[in-house]
């Protein structure tokens, strides 16, 4: 009885504190709300929606389906818009692409410019996910960088300047998809850029090339009639983590929700 | 080929490679920018205010500050991969949001304000203490300022309070710098943002560590200890201890399912807790202190200590969580990351030893404004 009623007493406590709590995080809030919009729209969801909801979208289970009136109404400020299509579904998990990279880029053993993950399902099935760079169309490496070593080219392709790198680390932190790395033989962050060397010399990025089964096509969104866009426009795509607002610019058909994390 | 492997498959291999992206050098770092932040904040406040208890301090804070802020950056210009080009940071700063550029990078405006903050340091301090260099004759009348008598030293004074409004706002940024470069790291943003408070914290913290510097110069160039500085010892404290406690309610009531929440629990709940004993500590012995200011040292030194702990946790700490908030890196320290973080310190203080040679660390003026005279 003493317990339940100290019981009562302490979630009253809790209560009273939480709302102090929420006056001051309002305050707070106040001051900060600038400094990061997709932060506080997290928060404004985590105050709204249930704790299992909320528990989904802390884990990015939750995979928006992209519609084509969507993918039109992602802001395009530039002339080419180069994205990639990822048919989960056709990925056999050979690492053709993943050794093709790593040769046509000089990437250093340990650390990937592209991946595939595996994961097994309950029913005993296998999965490949090829995971890079998305090339995000609002993405948050860039933000933090102090140099501007890391821009968004006119294409929409977001690469990193050797020669202004300085090596802190602010992006490797600040993509949530694991995309980048400080090369360990130069210095500078690193990462997916398309293979922008060779498609401004009309090849495909050596992934792309490399695939046996088409499972990448790459291409630029803005071109009427390109490959990319027909696929991203017909089918039922998703995209990593959309909680974050940071617009990724690979777009997969069939992706798990377990590969989403 | 053998893979690192979560328990729904790998994910990130990138993360494997080098999951402390900052290293440890980077608490050595946030406690500098903590110390230095006080001590602006506690001077420009003092002037301000026109604070006496705090008055006879002021040169001392302004030591302190500059030899503070003069070895801030040195902390992550160790941690970075190519130091050699740390210069484009002033010459090609991301400051200017544009289509190629978006947002704007703390790291570039902190790397603006850093010589801001020694310039106006510097000058506060030499104002203050400019009557005195004037009295010193020689060579000490260049760093005077141009003072010619002491009967221009109100005026000199009046510029030095107008100053320290830029030097609290200094001060203020400083201390907001760190958890506003966390909450925009946006890939961390579960991990970081369980604490909306930490700005505050950061501020409070910034308090006890410079009160902890200004009490031991204090002892070692004989200015007696007052009882203010225990007042904001225990007043950051237990400010500090709240926040702390409702964020633990909140994690634990409203969060508590979430496997991120979880994971972050583990990496930094016991430190978390060691830091709420530590500052309760902190506050008996600064009761105690007020009866017996000869306690304050070790008061402070304790609050110290907890203020080390809690950068801790939001510099190398939260690293360990994966991006994927369901694994946990371990942290291993190599030996050698101990040599720059006490060549900073070593740095810091060999500074503040030289400055407190060149520059006089009481001011005879101000005292006799304690005295009960007027500027
Ligand atoms: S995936 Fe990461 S590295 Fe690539 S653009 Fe997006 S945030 Fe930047
Ligand atoms: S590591 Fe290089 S690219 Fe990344 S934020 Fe720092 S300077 Fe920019």
């Amino acid at each position: 009885m003493l317990h339940g009623r100290l019981k009562d007493i302490y979630r009253d406590l809790c209560k009273i504190a939480l709302i102090i709590y929420k006056y001051i995080y309002i305050y707070i809030k106040f001051l900060t709300v600038r400094l990061n919009k997709v932060n506080w729209n997290r928060w404004r969801a985590m105050h709204k929606i249930s704790r299992r909801d909320f528990a989904k979208l802390a884990l990015g289970v939750a995979i928006t389906s992209i519609s084509s009136s969507s993918i039109a109404s992602i802001g395009f400020s530039r002339g080419k818009r180069f994205a990639m299509y990822i048919d989960v579904s056709k990925c056999y998990g050979c690492y053709a692409c993943m050794v093709a990279c790593a040769a046509e880029n000089n990437v250093p053993v340990g650390v990937f410019r592209t991946w595939i993950e595996r994961h097994v399902r309950s029913d005993g099935t296998i999965i490949f996910v090829p995971k890079q760079c998305n090339h995000c169309d609002n993405p948050p490496c860039v933000k933090p960088c102090p140099t501007g070593a890391t821009y968004v080219n006119e294409d929409g392709l977001v690469l990193v300047d050797d020669n202004k790198c300085i090596g802190c680390g602010a992006c490797v932190t600040a993509c949530p998809y694991g995309a980048r790395y400080k090369n360990p033989v130069k210095g500078v962050v690193d990462k997916c850029t398309f293979c922008d060397h060779r498609i401004y010399d009309g090849l495909l990025p050596a992934c792309v090339e490399a695939c046996p089964t088409g499972a990448r096509v790459f291409g630029s969104l803005t071109t009427e009639g390109s490959e990319v866009r027909r696929l991203v426009d017909r089918n039922p795509v998703q995209v990593l983590k959309p909680e974050y607002g940071a617009k990724p610019m690979i777009f997969y058909r069939d992706l798990p929700e377990v590969a989403n994390l | 080929m053998s893979w690192p492997a979560y328990p729904e498959g790998y994910m990130y291999p990138n993360e494997f490679f080098e999951p402390i992206v900052w290293k440890p050098i980077m608490t050595a770092y946030t406690t500098m920018i903590a110390i230095a932040s006080g001590l602006a904040i506690l001077m420009g406040l003092t002037l301000i205010l026109n604070y006496k208890p705090l008055l006879r301090y002021l040169p001392l804070m302004g030591i302190l500050g500059i030899a503070s802020t003069l070895v801030l950056l040195l902390g992550p210009l160790a941690d970075l991969r190519r130091p050699d080009q740390a210069f484009q940071i002033f010459i090609s700063p991301h400051i200017m949001p544009s289509n190629t550029y978006p947002g704007i990078s703390f790291i570039a405006i902190v790397a603006y304000m850093w010589p801001i903050t020694i310039i106006v340091f510097t000058l506060v301090t030499l104002l203050v203490i400019s009557a005195d260099l004037l009295a010193k004759g020689g060579y000490y009348r260049i760093l005077a300022l141009g003072l010619k008598s002491e009967a221009e030293y109100p005026s000199y004074y009046r510029i030095a309070r107008i100053l320290a409004v830029i030097l609290l706002i200094l001060g203020l940024a400083w201390a907001f710098y760190y958890p506003g470069l966390l909450f925009t790291a946006e890939s961390k943003l579960m991990l970081y943002n369980i604490t909306p408070l930490l700005p505050l914290t950061y501020t409070l913290g910034a308090l006890i560590a410079s009160i902890f510097i200004l009490s031991i110069a204090s002892i070692l160039t004989r200015i007696h200890l007052d009882n203010i500085m225990v007042k904001i010892i225990i007043v950051s404290a237990l400010s500090i201890i709240f926040i702390k406690l409702i964020e633990l309610l909140r994690v634990s009531f409203i969060l508590s399912d979430i496997p991120v929440i979880d994971s972050l629990m583990r990496v930094m709940g016991g430190i978390i807790i060691l830091t709420v004993i530590l500052l309760i500590l902190t506050v008996i012995l600064g009761l105690y202190s007020l009866r017996d200011i000869r306690i304050l040292p070790l008061a402070s030194f304790i609050g110290f200590v907890a203020v080390i702990l809690d950068r801790w946790v939001y510099s190398i700490s939260v690293q360990q969580v994966s991006k994927t908030g369901i694994a946990i890196f371990p942290v291993h320290i190599d030996f050698v990351e101990a040599l720059p973080i006490s060549s900073l310190i070593l740095l810091f203080l060999g500074l503040a030893v030289i400055l407190s040679v060149i520059l006089p660390t009481r001011s005879v003026i101000l005292e006799k404004v304690l005295g009960g005279e007027k500027l």
